[in-house]
């Protein structure tokens, strides 16, 4: 008996974009006089609400069986709870109280808005799963974030360790220039508290997913689930590895020193200058992606970040056979023209000190700095002078 | 005095969508379990999301007892039968929207916001439609004298009845008869697909809203043809009949705020294109959740699309009732 994972039930989205009904479950065919009708009929009947969907990016749907999906399914669901209904664990620091107010249907309250904060500000784009893959997303270039690996483009930590809770505040305040993301500067703090808690949520609990699916999948775990191993080896490294970048700051965030003096015009043309000498240097390769011009003509045209890398194949036959399993299409990523004095993660001297020094996470961007007793590619103050070159080239206004 | 209320009702309702508060009063007909007309003020004024919502509930009961009024008026008044029968659509309108949006609301159904959201223009449509019903011009068209031929006599050029109505009758033949109407079809289209692209639930999957925007841009462009053929037609083949040349005029005037407007909506919700700042302008432009910019376009782009039905619609009735007028 074939107990590959059947088109219903546990199954997870289907991965094409094709909207018609034959392939897609989503009931949204109907005309408005009709909608209008069982509107009317369905008056006192209510929905489910909606589920988590099960990250089964780049899998074969055929490659994990219904029992395997319904033990991660419901471990999950145990361990985290719903949509509507977000559970905390033992030992993971999360605050079931921002995460209530961010979570569930959108809900007023005569002192203003109870719950569903995601819903109402998030979720058309990132999606009610935080997979990026919302209604809207297949329509933006870039795509919105996947939450659930936890991985971050505009941070200041370095390595591969996530983002301090500063670095996701400053993109929900500032957005992201250049794309969909908004500024929800408009906001009260205490939703946007909300907001970044159940963010963390998110990739606590979809790193406890993707060990779910190591450990069950993967390595054909034994079912039923030991719990307490699930804790020990997912949930806990887990929500831990949310804490470790404020724990280690010192080593872990790169923290800008002061910027050298540019406050005569030798001084700056002498920092623009070395700056380009170190731009155009092979030691730290950033001609071959954003070009000797900067312009962002480098030799390396066909650039992919993480989340799409693996969406590309060997040939394009094979890239058109994986599309199958993903929910978005392959986009190319397209290295900054620094030309346009347009930076997405900010266009602050501190900001593109951050981009040079630790990188952008997930994308090709190394990271060039330098970290407490580990000499990196430029030091701070080449840096800076990298930096001053890069705004000379844009007419940065910031 | 009925479209003159609908109209702040489209806008505040226009508003509550746009800000997604649909659900900022929880219970229906009651506001927090006080009397809709009791709320106490400074409750009402505290939370912007309850007073989008509440003011548009105290707004929908102002229509609701307006219409009833005009309904009254018109049968007691009007012995056209239509004239009556068109309060009473009103009036049955106002209490669909009125249910509708309460059912929305008891239900927390996105679906049923979206179809109070398509039936709203039609009520302001039928509105409008009474307006032109019972306004004295409308009665003159009746009499076979129109605006036109009392210029023409004004001019001396000749006596109302004979070139007023060969050019009238020429407008029997015109294909004006029936683009003007399809125009108007393919724009209550057009403010369907838009609603679908404004009330997307969250597990929706992605293809829908690609569906959506795609057939949306497709209307577009025939709506641009429509709309300038409409214009052409009433400028140079209707020319000498005011009524008609003014309402060609009004439509395309407002549909090219219209889609001026949709551009800035998707723009202050989703940045500039991708390929428009890659290939053609950098723009520096962020996106601000919830800002007035954005709250004001996406908002003006849906009252504008009801205007944008209502000025087809009027083309659409006064070329029928002049033609009807020359039989």
């Amino acid at each position: 008996m074939n107990d590959a994972l059947a088109p219903n039930g546990l199954n997870p989205e289907p991965r094409t974009l094709n909207p018609f009904p034959a392939l897609n479950p989503e009931p949204r065919t109907l005309t408005p006089f009709v909608c209008l009708l069982l509107a009317l009929l369905a008056a006192g009947c209510r929905r489910a609400g909606p589920q988590f969907r099960l990250n089964m990016e780049g899998r074969p749907p055929e490659s994990v069986s219904q029992q395997q999906a319904k033990a991660i399914t419901e471990a999950l669901t145990g361990l985290f709870g719903t949509p509507d209904e977000p559970k905390v664990s033992t030992g993971v620091d999360l605050d079931l109280e921002l995460l209530r107010r961010a979570s569930g249907p959108i809900a007023g309250a005569p002192g203003g808005q109870e719950r569903g904060l995601f819903r109402r500000q998030c979720v058309t784009c990132h999606g009610v799963s935080g997979d990026g893959a919302g209604p809207t997303a297949a329509e933006l270039d870039p795509y919105p974030r996947d939450f659930r690996n936890g991985v971050f483009k505009y941070t200041s930590t370095r390595g591969g360790v996530k983002p301090i809770m500063m670095d996701l505040r400053r993109t929900l305040y500032r957005g992201v220039a250049g794309t969909a993301m908004p500024s929800f500067a408009q906001l009260p703090e205490e939703e946007i508290d909300a907001l970044l808690e159940y963010v963390k949520y998110f990739g606590v609990r979809g790193q406890t997913e993707l060990y779910l699916f190591q450990m069950v999948v993967d390595d054909d775990g034994a079912l039923p689930l030991d719990q307490s191993q699930v804790m020990e080896e997912g949930v806990l490294p887990a929500a831990q590895s949310w804490f470790e970048p404020e724990r280690r700051r010192a080593e872990l965030v790169a923290k800008p020193p002061p910027r050298p003096p540019t406050d005569t015009p030798e001084r700056l043309a002498t920092s623009i200058a070395k700056g380009r000498e170190l731009y155009l240097s092979t030691n730290s390769q950033c001609t071959k992606c954003h070009g000797p011009e900067g312009n962002g003509q480098g030799e390396q045209s066909e650039l992919y970040d993480d989340w799409n890398k693996r969406k590309k194949g060997e040939t394009p036959e094979r890239t058109a056979e994986l599309a199958r399993f993903f929910t978005l299409p392959i986009e190319r990523l397209r290295p900054r023209n620094l030309h346009e004095g347009v930076f997405r993660g900010g266009g602050t001297p501190i900001d593109l000190y951050r981009r040079v020094c630790v990188g952008i996470k997930g994308t090709p961007m190394p990271a060039a700095g330098s970290a407490p007793g580990v000499p990196g590619v430029l030091s701070d103050e080449e840096v800076w002078q990298v930096v001053e070159y890069v705004r000379s080239l844009g007419g940065s206004r910031q | 005095m009925l479209l003159c209320a609908t109209f702040p009702l489209i806008w505040i309702g226009g508003l509550v969508t746009t800000y997604r508060a649909g659900m900022a009063v929880p219970d229906w007909p009651n506001t927090f379990g006080h009397n809709l007309f009791l709320y106490p003020l400074e409750s009402w004024l505290q939370v912007f999301d309850v007073l989008l919502e509440h003011s548009h509930r105290l707004i929908g009961a102002a229509v609701g007892l307006i219409a009833i009024s005009l309904t009254i008026a018109l049968w007691v008044s009007d012995r056209r039968p239509a004239g009556r029968w068109l309060g009473v659509a009103a009036v049955a309108g106002v209490c669909l929207q009125g249910t509708l949006g309460g059912l929305r609301v008891i239900q927390d159904e996105i679906l049923l916001a979206d179809v109070h959201g398509c039936t709203a223009p039609l009520v302001f449509s039928l509105a409008a439609a009474m307006v032109a019903y019972t306004s004295p011009a409308w009665r003159s068209a009746g009499r076979g004298v129109t605006k036109g031929d009392r210029h023409l006599a004004a001019l001396g050029a000749s006596p109302p009845g004979e070139k007023g109505d060969r050019h009238l009758a020429a407008l029997g033949a015109s294909p004006l008869l029936s683009v003007a109407p399809a125009t108007a079809v393919l724009i209550y289209v057009q403010i369907v697909l838009g609603a679908q692209l404004r009330h997307l639930t969250p597990g929706q999957a992605a293809g829908w809203f690609t569906l959506w925007m795609w057939l949306h841009l497709i209307v577009l462009g025939l709506l641009v043809l429509a709309v300038v053929w409409l214009l052409a037609l009433t400028r140079r083949r209707f020319g000498r009949e005011p009524m008609l040349v003014r309402r060609g005029r009004l439509l395309a005037a407002v549909f090219a705020v219209q889609v001026v407007l949709g551009t800035a909506t998707w723009v202050t919700h989703y940045g500039w294109p991708a390929w428009f700042t890659q290939s053609i302008w950098a723009i520096e432009y962020t996106v601000v959740a919830n800002g007035p910019l954005q709250a004001l376009t996406t908002t003006a782009h849906v009252v504008v699309g009801s205007l944008t039905l209502v000025s087809a619609m009027s083309l659409s009735l006064w070329s029928r009732r002049l033609v009807s007028a020359t039989r």
